[in-house]
């Protein structure tokens, strides 16, 4: 009786907002791009809770994907080969914009392309409509032609972000892929070409072959490691970055629970999404951020800066 | 709201052949809306296991579900270990089942399954009986059958093949259906694409309606990665790609496009 009168009091006192790129948001947390689904996601729980949503990459035409297996699971992790499979741009503006316009949360956007002219096209059709930020996939290692190809050197991740930029008025984050030799080179890149913000990380890589078959588990043969195996790998970037750049960071790769968000605040992160978490637990976003209030509370923290502050390197 | 954290109470998991396991839980929510053809996700202890296992329902009965799986990994390794009286969290039943509304009394309906396949053809083979239809149940198996005591109990005019020859007919279930002269108004199968697709086309040439469950590894189970899809074409011709989990796992066998990329 005595905690939940205390719990009650302390709820009173959190400050989960966040500002990203001028959008405020009522928390940090966000679904990653890719595992979410607007309609399918929204039978779980309200999506009126979040700070943001991320919809899955959306592509000027209608993309089909690649051939299936499509995921195969990894010890504490999961590789995928989707290949960005979406309706297209037309379908995203009557669909599914109206379809989370229900729900009181900011809606951002990923825009993925094989080529610049696919993202600019892709871009300037969503000028009009009320989504509320774009994030700009560079960073997808499932499409052969453009997707990664941009993210993996700074002068063509650099090119991307500045068409964009100069055809948008909207909120620009560019999500970038850990796929790299040196992360922060090509995050000041992008910061330079008038980014607004930077996602990362977006799946590393990966492959499995079934010894018993002798063949590779995926029709793609590699895909994209994400899951709470590669939460290391993304801390650490999102530290390095957070050195050498002063925009926003939304931070993710295998957060779990609300003290892995807790970690990449402290690693530099503004904000975070919440992937293969929601692949497992449906609900895992909202759960997330009742964890990180507990963990708040529990250690007596007010507000995010706080919690960035708190890290003492 | 669709719910992923009901807790199922185990009753009973036993070994039926060899890697094959059945198993029973209660679970009053999920069994008052189960729906024959549909799976439900099974939640494993273990967290290095990330992923739900996909699983067919087999056999609705008040507030039990019958589930027949295949220990194929480390996953369904530690399912086969659970034991009376042990809590498992799992879905509510998902996807779309058997559409059996345009089956009437006195006609013939033929199941078809292979192997894992089979365990959905139970109930299946229950519900068209109980509706006055001729059921004509044909499995096929590696080398061991399972399952068959339960069909018949559940009224299957029942025909089985091994490939090993070891039990039954010595062949594909194709074959038997040929040599046996079996013949339906309409078929419901769920198998290995390979033997899904052959069965297709044969009835598909006969002008007959088919209603088949095709399987795709799983990532979700719910719609939201679109890790599970198939090719179907639609009534104007038009392609595109379905999600197994959520708009099947059951297609019309005319509307699946087997050589899609």
């Amino acid at each position: 009786m005595q905690d939940s009168t205390l719990k009650q009091s302390d709820t009173e006192n959190l400050n989960l907002n966040v500002t990203i790129a001028g959008v405020k948001w009522k928390n940090p947390i966000t679904t990653a791009s890719g595992t979410f689904s607007a309609k399918e996601s929204s039978a779980f729980y309200d999506l009126s809770k979040l700070g943001a949503v991320t919809t899955k990459g959306v592509s000027n035409v209608p993309w089909t994907g690649n051939p299936t297996p499509r995921i195969a699971e990894t010890y504490g992790g999961m590789l995928n080969a989707v290949g960005l499979q979406n309706p297209g741009v037309e379908s995203f503006i009557t669909e599914e914009i109206p379809y989370i316009r229900q729900y009181e949360t900011n809606l951002i956007a990923n825009v993925a392309g094989h080529t610049l002219e696919e993202y600019c096209h892709t871009v300037k059709r969503l000028e009009d409509t009320d989504v509320d930020m774009l994030e700009i996939n560079i960073s997808c290692p499932n499409v052969k032609e453009g997707g990664i190809g941009f993210g993996t050197n700074a002068k063509m991740a650099a090119e991307v972000t500045k068409k964009v930029r100069g055809i948008t008025k909207k909120p620009v984050i560019i999500k970038l892929t850990p796929n790299v030799t040196n992360i922060s080179e090509i995050a000041k890149a992008v910061e330079a070409e008038g980014a607004d913000a930077i996602s990362l990380i977006n799946t590393l890589l990966g492959m499995r072959i079934d010894v018993r078959r002798a063949k590779t588990v995926l029709a793609n043969r590699t895909g994209g490691l994400s899951g709470p195996a590669i939460k290391p790998i993304a801390i650490r970037m999102v530290y390095e970055v957070r050195k050498v750049v002063s925009i926003p960071i939304i931070g993710l790769g295998g957060i779990m629970n609300g003290e892995d968000v807790a970690e990449f605040l402290m690693a530099g992160a503004n904000a975070v999404a919440i992937g293969t978490a929601a692949l497992i637990r449906p609900t895992a976003p909202i759960e997330i951020l009742e964890e990180l209030k507990n963990y708040m509370r529990e250690m007596g923290y007010h507000s995010i800066k706080e919690i960035q502050n708190a890290f003492c390197d | 709201m669709e719910k992923y954290d009901l807790i199922a109470r185990v009753l009973s998991n036993e070994s039926i052949a060899e890697n094959v396991y059945q198993i029973t839980l209660e679970c009053v929510d999920a069994a008052l809306c189960a729906k024959c053809g549909q799976f439900v996700n099974l939640y494993l202890k273990n967290e290095s296991f990330l992923l739900p296992r996909p699983i067919s329902i087999c056999w609705i009965d008040g507030a039990k579900l019958t589930l027949v799986y295949g220990v194929t990994g480390k996953g369904t390794k530690e399912l086969s270990a659970f034991e009376f009286g042990d809590q498992l969290r799992m879905s509510m039943p998902q996807g779309n089942g058997y559409d059996l509304s345009m089956m009437k009394e006195g006609q013939t309906a033929m199941l078809v399954g292979g192997g894992i396949g089979v365990p959905p053809l139970l109930e299946l083979t229950y519900l068209l009986s109980q509706k006055g239809i001729k059921v004509i149940t044909v499995i096929g198996f590696q080398n061991e059958p399972f399952l068959m005591k339960p069909l018949l109990k559940a009224g299957a005019d029942l025909y089985v093949a091994t490939d090993s020859g070891k039990s039954g007919f010595h062949g594909t279930v194709l074959d038997l259906i040929e040599q046996e002269n079996l013949s339906a108004d309409a078929y419901f199968a769920c198998g290995p694409k390979p033997m899904l697709r052959a069965l297709t086309e044969y009835v598909l040439q006969q002008e007959k309606d088919i209603q088949i469950s095709m399987e795709e590894r799983m990532g979700c189970g719910y719609g939201a990665c679109v890790g599970c899809v198939c090719t179907i074409r639609d009534k104007s011709g038009l392609e595109m790609k379905k999600k197994v989990c959520k708009d099947g796992p059951v297609f019309w066998g005319s509307e699946v496009v087997w050589d899609a990329r």
